[in-house]
């Protein structure tokens, strides 16, 4: 049921966001009172704000019609790219890394490659909806092009699981679209190699892989933050610690509030909490793929799997990273993790999936009562409200 | 179109990574919560490492040669590189009067590993200790340690023997590693400090302390966690604090050594080197430029020239010679030899010289020790020839470590037909001999070689292991480890050759009329390549009955006569102070210095 769907995402994301505003302010207050000269709430006041944001954006992202964005693929694209280009110019990274991630706002820092991603599912989504109507060459591979290109951009910042995201969501979306495997196995061979290479032209990312396979022997060095992450997460046991009594957001499991949010909320809310913290992500994958096979035209349903892979695939990369399945990487787990864009955008995900709902065929609560439409009327002009 | 298809095969992939997440999840929390719980406390403490203070040195009346003093250093306490915030930073280094740039160096610089806290100020004066505590509520990054720093309360005093501390380099640090040596530890580097390293190391301990975010001490919640450091073992020396002030007072401004013995067990009861150092330097931790003037200064003042530099002997080897055609039977007690000394004595196109031009005319052996004649030595070389001087030197020790606890010992070198061979062929110059019966040529000792060798003249040829060190306590005053007297050989002389030699020995002292403690030894006045002649005094006392024995060298000091004064200066103050004047033996009843000289055969070739 499409109102149960709309509902459904409504809470699960308001659920998880909640949970974010405690762990963020569990997590960061130690830090933000040592960092901040005794302000322990600055990391939550900046959350709170961000999260005020992300609500109104993705206020707007429902009510509008999700059509806006076929229209604003294009320009999202040239905007993420801009923007991207400009962060490898004036961007600053975190820590002493040599990395170009972040472009500073005033106070605040945007994140492009977050934009890229949604970008990404803009374009491909309008592309494969209006497959076997691409009239020449340039509609067929320009949408294309422009992936491979944000791709790039957020690669060299360097931001290799960013830019891997980004590449799996249009796996995603092409496998979906029901591409050939040929062409999704051509794309994997042509990628996963040029990966491998970035990634071990990379110092620290060889020391990350190495300390992957086994880091206890690299306890204090390279292997320390994912040690230090376990440990958290499994001193949280069944029942978990209690809200604010972890011992590892002080100072021992660095990025505590941001990437590695996910141990504290274990360690403090025990297996109860991260395993509803999984299903929560769980339910809201499902409804974000119900979503697609309800949507009422292909530009919406290929919009909403894209925006459910974006959500899904950064969750369970944060999860798999911060419970050691795979080498430390830095990607934020949406809802929860501390990060203006990421929370922005992740908000503008959910708020175009609920808008999908809303319009999908059987959905009449909302005043529209419409079937799929053939494609070939989808082209451009459709405006479907006053 | 495939899409429905496909959508389930999504769903399904992204089902089976919620179950393996689920499932690992659910093994970190539920099957090894509780390993995880324990490794999580483990965190909440901090291992300060409290060192432990090495063992003191005392004299052998119980004055303290060696301590240590505390030294407070600052440490910086946050962990990770995440939460050193630019505020706390930037107060500290400008409390600090350095740069945050800096002070972030110091700390990466100064952490054995990440997240342990580092050293950021050292050696903090009272006053700047003071004026930490009373602000140190507004640097919560920082906390104060102290740390035992060794201290040397007589400065230069005994320099060489008591060697200094340092922190351990790379090399030494990787022989030691396994017996727990760290980055940063404090290690023995010369003399005691170096040679007795493993009884004056303690255990370093760790004060296992709760922390909370700002890493301020809750408090000693943890006493099982926390180790005490053990004190290094305290080392109870034969050395004497008021006789080392003497020598090293003698020797002040001077090239040169001076050790004082106990021929009847071995013990050193003063070693001294000029010109000394002050060991305080390095256990602070020596500047460049202190370290290169001390390394470069002409004088060496690193040297232990007591055992670390050998000279020529000059007449002191006389004793070597004179025991050896004794012995040999090579001459007779009573013989003089062919040649009275007229200040020449020719060998094949050589002219060999006496020190007196003008001749001593015609001695018999303890004569030519009493005069030091040259010339008759020269003949007696001869007769004894190059092999038994290499026997007789040999057993007196020479040319081999004497084994004092003390590192980098020189072994000497002593001549020998092989080594000649080696050098010159069969054909090696004969007159060489000459040179060495005399203490010339190729010939180098060590004055503690010379010592243990006069040692073991005077005590009836026992050849002791000088002794530096009686036994290592601890605290509590437990005998850890004891060293008693070691006998490494003996020289076996027959009554008849001691006594000839002793008249000698004794006329040597009592020519200068310096006899009030009947002095018994052997000046030298070494020739050598640098200058003046070094001179040489081995001596003991009293003679009948020794209780004490000295070597003075003195590089490039001229003649060995003129530091008989202080031979008798020195065995002056062991009588009164370390002997006691009622335990000093006493003569036989009527005999004098002078008496003692004269024996029967004197008398009656006098007669």
């Amino acid at each position: 049921m499409p109102r149960s769907l709309v509902i459904t995402l409504i809470a699960v994301s308001l659920m998880l966001a909640t949970a974010g505003v405690l762990m963020v302010f569990s997590s960061s207050a130690a830090l933000a009172y040592v960092k901040y000269d005794g302000d322990s709430m600055y990391f939550l006041k900046r959350h709170l704000i961000n999260l005020a944001v992300a609500l109104a954006v993705g206020a707007f992202c429902a009510f509008a019609d999700y059509h806006l964005w076929r229209r604003l693929a294009w320009p999202a694209v040239i905007v993420a790219v801009s923007l991207l280009v400009l962060t490898l110019a004036f961007g600053v990274g975190s820590y002493a890394a040599p990395v170009h991630r972040w472009l500073k706002l005033g106070r605040f820092y945007l994140q492009p490659s977050e934009l890229a991603k949604l970008a990404t599912v803009f374009v491909l989504a309008k592309y494969i909806a209006r497959r076997g109507q691409l009239e020449n060459a340039y509609e067929k591979w320009l949408p294309l092009g422009a992936v491979v290109v944000m791709f790039a951009a957020v690669a060299v910042q360097p931001d290799f699981s960013m830019a891997f995201l980004i590449a799996a969501s249009a796996f995603v979306m092409l496998f979906l679209a029901g591409v050939r495997f040929r062409y999704i196995v051509g794309a994997g061979a042509l990628v996963v190699p040029l990966l491998a290479i970035m990634i071990s032209a990379q110092k620290y990312q060889i020391s990350r892989l190495i300390s992957y396979v086994d880091p206890w022997r690299y306890a204090r060095g390279s292997g320390y933050q994912v040690i230090q992450s376990l440990i958290a997460l499994g001193s949280g046991g069944l029942l978990g610690r209690g809200l604010g009594a972890s011992n590892q957001k002080l100072f021992y499991l660095p990025q505590a509030h941001t990437d590695f949010v996910y141990a504290i909320l274990g360690e403090e809310f025990g297996f109860v909490g991260a395993a509803a913290a999984l299903a929560a992500f769980a339910i809201l994958v499902a409804a974000g793929f119900k979503t697609a096979a309800r949507a009422s035209d292909a530009f919406g349903r290929y919009l909403a799997a894209g925006l459910t892979a974006v959500v899904g695939l950064c969750a369970a990369v944060n999860l798999c990273v911060v419970t050691g399945l795979i080498p430390t990487t830095g990607i934020p787990l949406p809802f929860i993790s501390y990060g203006g864009t990421s929370l922005v955008a992740t908000f503008a995900a959910v708020g175009i999936l609920i808008s999908i709902a809303r319009r999908s065929g059987v959905d009449s609560a909302f005043g529209y009562a419409r079937r799929e439409m053939p494609s070939a009327s989808l082209n451009g002009t459709f405006v479907d409200y006053v | 179109m495939a899409t429905k298809g496909r959508l389930v095969a999504a769903a399904v992939v992204a089902g089976a990574a919620l179950g393996i997440l689920t499932l690992r999840v659910a093994d970190l929390q539920l099957a090894s919560g509780d390993d995880f719980y324990a490794l999580s406390q483990q965190n909440r403490l901090r291992r300060i490492p409290v060192r432990a203070p090495r063992g003191r040195v005392y004299d052998r009346s119980g004055e303290v040669l060696a301590c240590n003093r505390p030294s407070y250093s600052i440490l910086w306490m946050l962990p990770s590189a995440e939460a050193v915030p630019a505020a706390a930073l930037e107060r500290s280094a400008s409390y600090l009067t350095t740069t945050p740039a800096t002070l972030a160096a110091t700390i990466e610089e100064n952490r054995e590993f990440p997240y342990e806290p580092a050293e950021v100020a050292t050696g903090l004066t009272p006053r700047e200790l003071f004026a930490f505590e009373e602000v140190r509520a507004r640097y919560p990054e920082m906390t104060v340690v102290s740390r035992p720093v060794r201290c040397y309360p007589h400065g230069s005093l005994a320099c060489h023997l008591l060697g200094y501390v340092g922190e351990i380099g790379p090399e030494r640090l990787a022989a030691l590693k396994a017996r727990g040596y760290g980055l940063g530890d404090t290690v023995g580097l010369a003399g005691l400090e170096y040679a007795y390293e493993e009884y004056l190391r303690g255990r370093d301990g760790f004060e296992a302390v709760a922390v909370n975010a700002l890493e301020k001490k809750l408090g000693l919640e943890y006493a099982e966690e926390t180790t005490p450091p053990r004190a290094g073992y305290d080392l109870h020396t034969t050395i004497d604090l008021g006789l080392q002030l003497l020598v090293d007072g003698l020797l002040a401004g001077r090239r040169g050594a001076i050790i004082v013995m106990n021929p009847e067990n071995g013990d050193v009861w003063a070693l001294a080197s000029s010109p000394a150092v002050d060991p305080n330097d390095f256990a602070a931790g020596l500047s460049a430029a202190r370290w290169a003037a001390y390394a470069g200064a002409p004088d060496h003042p690193l040297l232990n020239r007591a055992i670390q530099c050998s000279y020529p002997p000059g007449s002191t080897f006389k004793l070597v010679t004179a025991s050896a055609a004794l012995e040999e039977e090579l001459v007779r007690h009573d013989e003089r030899m062919p040649l009275p000394c007229g200040g020449v004595f020719r060998y094949g196109r050589w002219r060999f010289h006496c020190w007196k031009r003008s001749g001593h005319g015609s001695l018999d052996i303890a004569g030519g020790l009493k005069n030091s004649c040259n010339v008759f030595f020269f003949q007696l070389g001869l007769r004894v020839g190059i092999d038994n001087l290499n026997k007789y030197a040999r057993k007196y020790g020479y040319g081999a470590p004497t084994g004092i606890p003390l590192p980098h010992e020189n072994r000497g070198l002593i001549p020998s037909r092989e080594r000649l061979e080696r050098k010159w062929g069969k054909r090696w110059p004969r007159g060489e001999v000459l040179n060495n019966a005399v203490g010339q040529g190729q010939i180098l000792l060590t004055p503690i070689q010379e010592l243990v060798a006069f040692c073991a003249f005077a005590n009836g040829g026992r050849l002791y292991r000088p002794r530096l060190v009686t036994r290592a306590a601890d605290g509590d005053g437990v005998v850890r480890a004891s060293f008693p007297p070691e006998v490494r050989g003996v020289v076996g002389l027959e009554p008849a050759t001691r006594e000839t030699i002793m008249r000698g020995l004794i006329g040597v002292v009592n020519r200068y009329g310096v006899n009030a403690h009947y002095l018994a030894g052997k000046t030298g006045s070494a020739e050598n390549p640098l200058g003046d002649t070094h001179a040489w005094f081995a001596g003991f006392a009293p003679a009948y009955e020794p209780k004490v024995a000295v070597c003075i060298l003195v590089e490039n000091g001229g003649y060995g006569e003129s530091y008989l004064k202080w031979g008798k200066e020195i065995v002056g103050y062991c009588r009164e102070n370390i002997i006691g004047g009622a335990a000093w033996p006493q003569p036989p009843a009527g005999v004098t210095p002078a008496d003692m000289e004269k024996s029967k055969t004197d008398e009656e070739v006098a007669g």
